[in-house]
Formats: structure tokens, C-alpha cells, sequence
């Protein structure tokens, strides 16, 4: 599925590649601290879609989490240039959920999922493993 | 599915599989037994022929013997004999071994009749018979050469005397010459013999063949009909085979059938009773055929065949919410998206509708449309669509929201008249009730033309502006949010291109809320005064500690002021009161307006307490307006006052000096920005105040100017702190109905100084 210019190496503890995408940086911590899933190892951190865009170039990530609202590029931006540059790649947008509108955009660019911000840790791990088991299922 | 995987099939793929092998076994039979036909036929032929050999043995024997005795050549004859016997001896040997002959086009057959115990008596004693004929034949057949011995002219004498059945003795020639050799003699006394043993024997021999030909006819017929009896019995069986298959079809097929009907009708009731509204969606996103009766009530129609989904929300849904709701759906089909994880944007998920009433309007209703993947085969088949009308639900939590906040603000303003000067509080109640007479008398004046309509709401307008302004300052939100409302409709009239009088309708209902809402606070006023008078009289009485909770309570963390605030009315005058009312009030305003705004200020009031009666009423309208002009516009944020080295907190200073008989002053000065000519140009042409052109020709002096026309903002959005716009133009009348002037001086990033002069009053003179 993915493309030829964007294999890289899997992690060699097998676990799953995870990149956060968020301006704020508390959100990218919370996002870091909370992480309670062993499959997934965070390889990348950026604070715009412009930053995630040149990660995800060098090393593409398994799973993004993808915040819409960012300066340079936004979520909606850059879900689609990673949807190009790895296609299986699984994101998972969170958003407030002020525009429905938004974030079905941002859906129909590639994402595969949303979570509303706030967010509790427990809704955070729920949906990044429903993310995976999505991915599963679909296979 | 495999091709072995017959499912329902099974049981009729076998039954005709059954059956086609049983027809196949039949044929098979049938055709085995109709070879046998030709062979027998062909078998009969054979011995019907061979029958006939024996005669020809015996003819031929009694042909040489005639020959013989008339002394003609016998070689012919002999010669025939021979091959009569052989062939005799031929058929016989095949019959006998087995029954295989060779029939006329030369294949070898083989009668199986030949073999049965009757037939196999019969050749042998054919054989037995044959034997003693060949052994009576075999001197004949070895003879050879001439019989005869010619003796000329000697007379022959009679030849020995003939069989019985012998041809009669043919005269002998008188001139035969002629006679039998001893050979001769001795052939013809074995042909006698021959003919004599062949006399009885060749009959015997025919009867057997045609004994024998018989049989195997006979054998033929019994095969015959056995091959009727298969056929028939085959017949038989497939009519009885092909019954059953039948039957058992039929049998199943009716059971199939009650329990499809079962099923369909167990559907039915399902959806006709279930509350929820159940349809499919296929990939063109038309509605299945199966349905829940639910439906025709959720959405008022009954029609919904080869409805699509967008055709079913066009009419009751807004456009962008119909295009969402479809983007939705579309995703939905995809295979990117997980279902499970886009549940919270559906953005039918509590959406609004509107339904066409017949007796005119239309009824809003809330529905919830719940989508969910239906999968066949592994792969993507419908979506399930589930749809309930909650809007008793929206409308239960609505009414709780709003009830709660109802509460919530009537506590707020509890708290917050706590917070109040009663004397502030007890001279904006009777301010606002005179404005709101006034608006009430202005709504009731008549007026036919759209300049009397405009000039209505102008009027109106500042009436209500300065009941926000105060209720601002006082920080009584909830009347300040009504007022702001007030303003809104006032705005929404002012927008439209032309008037009438059934326009002004609901203002009317605006202003009754803000009268009842006025009611209420003075009300809540009124309780806590009685409240804090017998408190009062209870503490002179002897100081009851329950008193003082009662008051501490009231109070909460702020004791001294609402004792202050309480005690107030007993102990102050009219007029200082009133002022040092609107001090306070316009402290309040900058602090709160200040921290709205992310900003910090110190106000410095001077001389307010020296405003005479007559001005009270507009200067507070003025400095209102001022203070919270200077605090939005004029005053930067922190981090922006920083940078150009000001302090922190901006400075704000309120002044009223009375200049004798030159009237009075008022000066309201900050240290902000100053005003921004440029910005205020940009802000003119945009509200279309000026055009680009004029704003190019414009001098400071006049740029400045611009601030005091009306409909004239620079905040950004309408908040109820500012924007609306009508704030200068407000004092500008202000002034100008009591007769004074407004100046104006500002240095950009310095500070911004309104200087208003009012003329001296009768009161004010005399004092």
C-alpha cells in the first residue's frame, strides 16, 4: 500500500510509530504523558502541519494524531500531503468541536478518526485503540 | 460460495442427479439387451439355413447314387457331397461348442441358448446321429478316381438290386458299354447303406436344427419381453422417483415458504411497532424498501419510494447542514474512516428540523439520526439509518438549562444589588424608568413617514443605550443583557430599507420584558432593605449574633461595604449621595470593562460630587460613556504599554470643575494610544460614512470629527462593552440638548482628552 519513497524501517521492538501533531505544547505533552498504549512508541513531536509534513518525510509514522487549528499549515492541509506520502498511515484528528463542518473536511482529506477536545486520558487511549482495531479490521 | 456448497439446493441437485442415474442404468439395460436382438435374429437365419443341410447331405447321397447307377459321372456330385457334409459337420462343431457361429457378413456371434442344458441334449444327440452319418459318408468322400470299367460291346448286366427308395432302375442302354468297377461296386453298396442310414437320419438331423431354431426364437421372445418388463418397470420407477421428488419438493418448498412468510411477518411487525424510525441507505443513497412505520410520523410524509436522503432532509434542514449531513454520509461509505470514531461529528446528530404546519408556520422538531455500517460479505452493503424525534428530550434539557441560568442570574443579580450603592442602584431604577417611559411614549407617538420612523428608533435608541450604559456600570448584567437585546432589534430596523408601524411590534414586547425585568430588581431591592431594617432594629434592640450571620451571609467576603451599602440610605443626602454613587459606579465600570478587555486602569474622579441636579442625569450618561470609551479604545493591553515604556495600568482621569458663571467643565482624560486618524478613516469609508476620496482631504481636526457621527465603531465586533457605534454620536446630542460644546485633543500614543462645556444652570448660578 504504501508508497515506494516512504518505507521506513519499522521499530526494531516492533511496536508502532506514533507522531503528535499539535501547536500547543501542552496538548503534545499531555498527549505524551498519557499515552498507555505498548504498541505505540512516539517517534515525533510538531507544532505545525509544516514541521509534521518534514517528520513524516524522514521517517513516516504508523499512527498521527492531528490537531486542525495550527499556524504555518493546518490539520486539514496536512492530513492530505501525509495521506499522499504514506497512504495507510491512521490519523486520528483532535479537534474542539466547534465545526462539524471542519472536521469532516479534515476526514475527507484521509483522516481516519476524531476526538473532541478535552479530552480524558481514558477517551484518548479508547480512541487511539479503536483506532488500531480499525485498522485490523479492515485488513 | 463453492460449487460444492449447494445450500438449500442440496436435496434437489441429488434427487435429479438420482434420478438421471437411475434413467442411465435403464438405458444402459435396454441397450444391452437390444444388441441381443440382431444376434438372435441372425442366430434363427442360421439354424433355419443349417436346417436345411442335412437334406442336402441326403440329396446329394441320392443324386451319386442315381448318378451312379446310370453310369454317368459322379465327380460333380461327389464333390457336393463333400461340401454339404463338411458344412454340416462345420455348423454342427460351432453349435456344439458354445454356440458360436459365424453369420453371413462373416462376424462371429455367440448364442447363449446354445449352452442351455435342453439345447446342449440336443446337439448331443444331433452329434451322436451325425457321427454315424459321417461314419457311413466317410468311404464315400475318401473315394476316388472312376467308378466305371469300360467292357464294348458286352452287355451290361443288371446292377445289383437298388434301396428301397432308390430310384427306379433306368434301363440300361443297349448301348452302354459301360459298367462299375469292383470300386464302383463297393460305392455304390456304401451309398445304399448311406442312403438307407440318411433316409431317417437327415430328417432327424433337420428337426433338431429346426428344434433348435426354435429355442433360440423362443430364447429371443423371452428376451423380448423381459426388456418390455425393464422398460416398463423402468418407467415405473422414474414416475414413482420423479412422485417422490415431487412431493418431497413440494412438501419442503411449502415448509420453506410458511417459514419465509413467518419471518416477513415477524419483520413487519417488528417495524411496523418499533418507535425508531429504521431505514437502509445504499450506495446511491436512496432509502431501501423496508422501512419502520415510525418513519411516517418522524417525518410527516407517507411517501417515501425512491426517496433519496438528500431529497428526504432538503425541505426541513438548513442548506449547510443538509451538505455536512451528505459530506457525512459520504464519509461514511469510504473505507478510510472509522466508524466508531467519527460518532461525534455526525452532524445530524441532534439536528434541528422544520416541518411546514398546514394551519400556517411550521413546527421545529429535533431529531437524531444514528448511522451505522451494515456489512454482507465482508464487504460494505447499506447503512443502517436509526431515527428518533427527541425533541421533548432537547426541549426538557433546554428548559433545565434555561431555568438554571434564570437561576443562576437571578442570584447573580441578588449578589451583584449587594455589591451596589442602594442609593445607585435606587437613582438608576428611577433613571430607567423614566427612559423606559420615554421609549414607551416615543413607541406610542405617531408617525406615517419613514423619516418619523427613523427618527422613533434614533430616539429610542439613546434611551436604551443609557440604560445599558448605567445597568454596564452598575454591573447588572442581566439588564444590560436585556437592553443589549433592546439594541439589537433597534439595529435590525435601522438595517431595513423601509418601515412601517407593525415593524416597531415587537419592541414593544422587548420593552415589557425590560419593565418586568426592572420590577424584579426593584422588588429584590425592596426585601433586602426590609430585611436590613429589621436587622437593624434587632441589633439597636440588643445585637443578636443571628443578625449578624443574616448580615455576614448578605454580605459574603465584602462585610464592610454592604453594611456601608445598607446603612447608606439613613445616612447620606440626595445629591452627594447620588454622586458619590457615580463615582463608585464608574470605578466599577473601568475595573470590570478593564478586565473584560485583558486590561488594567486607575481612575481618578474629581469634583463629581459637585454636579449640579439639573446635570446629574447626562453627565453620568457622558462619563459613562467616556470612561468606557477610554478603556476599550484609548487604553493598551499590558505587554503593548510596556513597550513604549508607560506603566502597566493605564491612567484615567474624570473631572468636573464649575467655572462660575462660565458654566461647568468636564474633562475626561486617558494616557492611552490616542486616537487613531488613519484607522478611524479606514472605519468611516467602511461603515460609508465618507468616501475613499473625502478621507483623503480630510485634516486631523475634521478626521476626529468623524468619531461623533452616527452609526460610527471601531471596535471590531458588537460586544456589550462596545461597537455598537453609538456611543460619541450619544454624547454629541447629549451636550448638545443641554446646550454645551465638546472638544477633543489627542496625541497618537500619548493620550486622547474629551473637554465638555456645559452652560451654567439656574440652580448652579443661584448656588
Amino acid at each position: 500500500m504504501a508508497s515506494a519513497n516512504a518505507k521506513a524501517e519499522p521499530l526494531t521492538n516492533g511496536k508502532l510509530k506514533l507522531m503528535i501533531c499539535d501547536d500547543s505544547n501542552i496538548i503534545r505533552r499531555k498527549i505524551e504523558r498519557e499515552l498507555q498504549i505498548e504498541r505505540l512508541q512516539v517517534i515525533a513531536t510538531a507544532a505545525n502541519g509544516k514541521q509534521a509534513v518534514e517528520a513524516f518525510r524522514k521517517e513516516p509514522a504508523d499512527v498521527v494524531t492531528m490537531d486542525i487549528t495550527m499556524p504555518e499549515m493546518d490539520g486539514i492541509e496536512c492530513v492530505e500531503n501525509l495521506v499522499k506520502i504514506k497512504p495507510d498511515v491512521l490519523i486520528l484528528v483532535i479537534s474542539a468541536l466547534s465545526d462539524k463542518a471542519t472536521a469532516i473536511e479534515a476526514l475527507k482529506k484521509g483522516a481516519n478518526g476524531f476526538l473532541c477536545k478535552p479530552f480524558t486520558d481514558r477517551q484518548l487511549t479508547e480512541a487511539l485503540e479503536e483506532l488500531l482495531r480499525g485498522a485490523g479490521n479492515d485488513d | 460460495m463453492g460449487i460444492l456448497d449447494l445450500g438449500r439446493y442440496k436435496g434437489i441437485v441429488f434427487a435429479i442427479t438420482g434420478f438421471l442415474v437411475f434413467m442411465a442404468i435403464i438405458m444402459a439395460v435396454n441397450h444391452g439387451k437390444a444388441g441381443q436382438f440382431s444376434d438372435n435374429v441372425a442366430g434363427v437365419r442360421f439354424l433355419e439355413n443349417r436346417a436345411q443341410q442335412p437334406h442336402a447331405v441326403y440329396d446329394a447321397s441320392v443324386q451319386l447314387a442315381q448318378r451312379l447307377q446310370n453310369g454317368e459321372k459322379i465327380d460333380e456330385t461327389l464333390e457336393s457331397l463333400r461340401k454339404a457334409a463338411a458344412a454340416f459337420d462345420n455348423s454342427l462343431n460351432s453349435l456344439a461348442n458354445g454356440g458360436m457361429i459365424t453369420d453371413s457378413t462373416g462376424d462371429i456371434l455367440v448364442l447363449p441358448s446354445m449352452t442351455e442344458p435342453a439345447a446342449v441334449e440336443q446337439l448331443k444327440g444331433a452329434s451322436k446321429l451325425w457321427d454315424g452319418y459321417k461314419a457311413k459318408l466317410d468311404p464315400i468322400l475318401r473315394f476316388s478316381g472312376s467308378p466305371y470299367v469300360t467292357t464294348q460291346p458286352a452287355p451290361a448286366p443288371a446292377p445289383a438290386a437298388n434301396g428301397k427308395n432308390a430310384a427306379a432302375p433306368v434301363a440300361a442302354a443297349p448301348v452302354s458299354t459301360v459298367q462299375l468297377s469292383p470300386r464302383g461296386r463297393r460305392l455304390q453298396g456304401a451309398l445304399n447303406d448311406l442312403t438307407q442310414y440318411g433316409n431317417t437320419a437327415h430328417g432327424q438331423l433337420s428337426t433338431v436344427l429346426a428344434s433348435l431354431s426354435n429355442q433360440v426364437e423362443a430364447h429371443s421372445r423371452k428376451q423380448t419381453d423381459t426388456l418390455r418388463y425393464i422398460q416398463i418397470g423402468g418407467m415405473v420407477a422414474a414416475l414413482l422417483l420423479l412422485g417422490a421428488i415431487f412431493l418431497f419438493f413440494a412438501r419442503n418448498l411449502r415448509k420453506e415458504e410458511a417459514s419465509s412468510n413467518r419471518q416477513r411477518k415477524e419483520t413487519q411487525d417488528i417495524l411496523r411497532t418499533v418507535n425508531e424510525g429504521l431505514f437502509l441507505l445504499d450506495k446511491d443513497l436512496k432509502l431501501g424498501s423496508e422501512r419502520s412505520m415510525a418513519l411516517n410520523a418522524i417525518f410527516r410524509r407517507e411517501d417515501f419510494l425512491d426517496l433519496t436522503f438528500d431529497k428526504l432532509l432538503k425541505d426541513i434542514v438548513p442548506e449547510k447542514t443538509l451538505r455536512t449531513a451528505m459530506d457525512y454520509v459520504a464519509l461514511l461509505w469510504g473505507e478510510r474512516v472509522n466508524e466508531k470514531l467519527v460518532k461525534t461529528i455526525n452532524p445530524l446528530n441532534e439536528v434541528e428540523v422544520h416541518f411546514d404546519n398546514p394551519a400556517g408556520g411550521f413546527d421545529t422538531h429535533f431529531l437524531e439520526f444514528d448511522f451505522n455500517r451494515v456489512k454482507s460479505e465482508g464487504s460494505l452493503s447499506h447503512l443502517l439509518v436509526t431515527v428518533n424525534d427527541v425533541t421533548k428530550r432537547v426541549m426538557l434539557s433546554r428548559e433545565l438549562q434555561e431555568s438554571q441560568e434564570k437561576a443562576q442570574a437571578q442570584l447573580d443579580l441578588l449578589l451583584r444589588i449587594l455589591h451596589v450603592e442602594p442609593d445607585s442602584l435606587t437613582s438608576f431604577l428611577t433613571d430607567a424608568d423614566v427612559s423606559l417611559k420615554m421609549v414607551n411614549s416615543i413607541l406610542k407617538e405617531p408617525a406615517r413617514e419613514e423619516s418619523a420612523f427613523r427618527a422613533k428608533i434614533d430616539g429610542i435608541y439613546r434611551q436604551v443605550h443609557a440604560v445599558k450604559g448605567e445597568a454596564a456600570a452598575l454591573g447588572l448584567k442581566t439588564v444590560e443583557q436585556r437592553a443589549h437585546a433592546f439594541e439589537e432589534s433597534l439595529n435590525d430596523l435601522k438595517g431595513r430599507q423601509s418601515l412601517s408601524g407593525s415593524d416597531f411590534l415587537p419592541l414593544v414586547v422587548k420593552l415589557d420584558d425590560l419593565f418586568n425585568h426592572l420590577a424584579q430588581v426593584r422588588e429584590m431591592l425592596s426585601r433586602l432593605v426590609d430585611l436590613h431594617h429589621a436587622i437593624a432594629t434587632k441589633r439597636t434592640a440588643g445585637g443578636e449574633v443571628g443578625a449578624e450571620k443574616v448580615d455576614q451571609w448578605l454580605a459574603g467576603q465584602d462585610q464592610t461595604q454592604i453594611t456601608k451599602a445598607l446603612v447608606a440610605p439613613a445616612d447620606l443626602g440626595e445629591t452627594t449621595g447620588a454622586v458619590g454613587g457615580l463615582e463608585r459606579t464608574l470605578e466599577d465600570l473601568a475595573a470590570r470593562v478593564a478586565s473584560s478587555q485583558s486590561k488594567q486602569v486607575n481612575l481618578r474622579c474629581a469634583g463629581l460630587d459637585g454636579v449640579p441636579e439639573a446635570y446629574r442625569r447626562a453627565v453620568k450618561d457622558i462619563t459613562i460613556q467616556l470612561v468606557r470609551n477610554a478603556v476599550v479604545h484609548g487604553i493598551e493591553e499590558p505587554g503593548e504599554r510596556a513597550k513604549v515604556n508607560k506603566a502597566a495600568a493605564g491612567a484615567l482621569a474624570v473631572e468636573f470643575t464649575p467655572r462660575g458663571s462660565d458654566g461647568f467643565e468636564l474633562i475626561v482624560q486617558d494616557d492611552g494610544r490616542g486616537l487613531q486618524l488613519e484607522r478611524i478613516k479606514e472605519v468611516a469609508v467602511e461603515r460609508g460614512l465618507i468616501t475613499p476620496a473625502q478621507a483623503a482631504m480630510l485634516d486631523p481636526r475634521q478626521t476626529m470629527a468623524l468619531i461623533f457621527r452616527p452609526g460610527f465603531s471601531t471596535a471590531d465586533r458588537v460586544t456589550t462593552d462596545a461597537g455598537r457605534g453609538a456611543g460619541m454620536d450619544l454624547v454629541r446630542i447629549l451636550v448638545a440638548e443641554l446646550g454645551g460644546r465638546v472638544g477633543l485633543a489627542s496625541a497618537g500614543g500619548k493620550f486622547s482628552k474629551f473637554k465638555i462645556w456645559l452652560p451654567a444652570t439656574q440652580s448652579a448660578v443661584a448656588a
